[in-house]
């Protein structure tokens, strides 16, 4: 078995001037399941059709579980399932139909798409027709359509968007249980950052069209340093002092506690009791002192160097 | 060929339930009913004629091939297309691993063979309408039951319709918009039932009868134009527009 399922070397795609993906290397390790993260108009999208082959690259090669994806070398599509943003369903036909016409195109056995309407639990509203799908179950038959080639990769756009919070939940123990119990690596972009977050092994971070981040998740958090947040009776106060003893802190607005907040950088755990006993000796009355880790959103908004104002007073 | 077979097998699946089917059957059946009612209240006594299963066809043919063919071919390739341009198919199709040529040439053939299944509908209907006349108005003097010369009439129009299918068909997998599909046919139709109507056999330009959607008409108007010029303009002409099309749209980039 090979290492990468997906590789890719300097790939880049221009839409006359604009340059959608520059010089993108791709590193995805076969059984992983890899979380393509990056903001709206990062270049998602346009890399997933160039790795799929429904654009062509200006520049750069891909290769799709060992072998170069060429035009006219596409023979191992046959083992990637792709669900390409919105799902390609005839919502004239009924859920069977649908997978249906794709076991044909593709002269595979009857049998697999009981397998895969099982897989995605949709067996049982199979003979419905998709005009009564909801969201949820259009997305998960999708799913079911990528499954129908028995694949050991699976390349994913955004599968969870547009979902309610149960269907959210659904679709990501869906693809969970499809990288533990079948071993298929999954490629799955998003700009739901804590999704990713919950199911990925590895992550890269595009933004622009580039790879800023590519690596583990332990390895991501290294990327940023933890911190303490403060709750005291006078922030302000707090600041000077912790900011005069030599700490790095600066006051945020917290909407769960209705004021404001001051986030002390911490270097080593031992300066909690530190911080606490100081601004306790100056008089002040600590109402909290909680050691917070950046969520991947807030090293993901980081590296993208999204620092609106909405953003941060979330 | 085995690919290209799935691919004509999964795309008359899709056919299921839409208009599709309907439209082979109430075009053909709409044209043979309109000669049907004009002959029924016809008032003024039948001359004998030399033919009178002419005189059913030719009204019926005429109308077939200037107006309810093109509008047939526009409006069934249209459908076809917009199956998978409504649901953004193209972004699953050209991720199978199958050719991509085939999945263009199944529903060229699928074009072909829903107008040759209408135009089979039309001779079973006319044989119909000729058989329900000899009951209802005698007086017209209608004998036997020609079917053979009425098939190979409408076999012949068929094969002059090849070329307006591919051309339809490229037209529609080409261009998401149902809008411009439908446009280029209406519009094209109009222009050739204008060229038709105006121009008889010593007063037609030349280049009229290479214009594709006046190629089924001139099967009735061969003094136009020899048998085999028309049928080899549109049988080549098609298989051309066919390569090219499938050439064209199977390199696209899906966006």
């Amino acid at each position: 078995m090979q290492e990468l399922a997906i590789e890719t070397s300097d790939l880049t795609r221009h839409f006359g001037r604009v340059v959608a993906v520059n010089q993108l290397s791709l590193h995805v390790p076969t059984g992983s399941i890899y979380g393509f993260l990056g903001p709206n108009g990062a270049g998602k999208t346009t890399t997933i059709r160039m790795l799929l082959g429904l654009i062509r690259p200006s520049d750069g090669i891909v290769c799709l579980l060992g072998a170069p994806l060429t035009r006219t070398n596409r023979s191992q599509l046959a083992h990637v399932g792709a669900l390409v943003e919105t799902p390609s369903l005839y919502p004239h036909l009924t859920g069977y139909e649908n997978l249906q016409v794709t076991q044909r195109l593709l002269d595979s056995p009857h049998a697999q798409i009981q397998r895969a309407l099982e897989i995605v639990q949709l067996a049982g509203d199979a003979q419905r027709c998709i005009r009564q799908y909801s969201l949820g179950m259009r997305q998960r038959l999708g799913l079911a359509l990528a499954l129908l080639r028995e694949p050991s990769l699976l390349i994913l756009d955004e599968p969870s968007n547009g979902l309610d919070p149960a269907g959210i939940r659904d679709m990501r123990a869906l693809i969970q249980r499809l990288a533990t119990t079948l071993h298929i690596t999954v490629f799955l972009s998003s700009h739901l950052l804590s999704e990713v977050e919950q199911i990925a092994t590895h992550v890269g971070i595009i933004n622009h069209g580039q790879l800023l981040f590519e690596g583990t998740l332990p390895d991501l958090r290294q990327h940023q340093t933890d911190c303490v947040c403060v709750v005291v009776d006078q922030p302000q106060v707090a600041l000077g002092i912790l900011t005069e003893a030599g700490w790095q802190a600066e006051i945020t607005s917290d909407i769960a506690y209705g004021h404001n907040v001051v986030h002390v950088t911490l270097h080593e755990p031992a300066v909690v009791a530190a911080i606490n006993a100081l601004l306790v000796q100056h008089g002040l009355a600590v109402y909290e002192l909680r050691r917070e880790q950046p969520s991947l959103e807030d090293i993901f908004l980081q590296l993208t160097g999204d620092h609106s104002p909405e953003r941060n007073a979330a | 060929m085995k690919a290209l077979l799935h691919a004509i097998n999964s795309e008359v699946l899709k056919l299921k339930r839409t208009l599709t089917f309907w439209l082979i059957l109430a075009v053909p059946g709409v044209v043979v009913a309109m000669q049907f009612s004009s002959a029924l209240a016809r008032t003024r006594p039948f001359h004998p004629e030399p033919d009178p299963w002419q005189w059913v066809t030719q009204g019926v043919f005429f109308i077939w091939c200037l107006l309810a063919l093109p509008l047939l071919v526009t409006l069934e390739t249209a459908l076809l297309s917009a199956t998978e341009h409504a649901g953004q198919q193209w972004k699953h199709l050209f991720t199978l691993p199958v050719p991509r040529w085939t999945i263009y040439s199944a529903k060229l053939v699928v074009a072909l063979g829903l107008i040759g299944l209408s135009s089979l509908m039309l001779w079973l209907l006319l044989l119909l309408d000729g058989r329900i006349l000899t009951w209802l108005r005698p007086e017209m003097g209608l004998v036997g039951l020609p079917w053979l010369p009425i098939l190979r009439q409408v076999a012949l129009i068929f094969l002059a319709a090849w070329l307006i299918i591919a051309i339809h068909t490229w037209i529609g997998l080409r261009w998401p918009s149902f809008a411009v599909a439908s446009g280029v046919g209406i519009g094209a139709t109009i222009a050739g039932l204008i060229l038709g109507i105006s121009s008889g056999a010593s007063t037609a330009v030349p280049w009229t009868n290479f214009y594709p959607w006046l190629q089924p008409v001139l099967i009735l108007a061969r003094d136009r134009q020899p048998l085999p010029t028309t049928l080899g303009f549109s049988i080549v002409g098609a298989i051309i527009v066919g390569i090219v099309g499938c050439w064209e749209v199977t390199r696209r980039d899906v966006l």
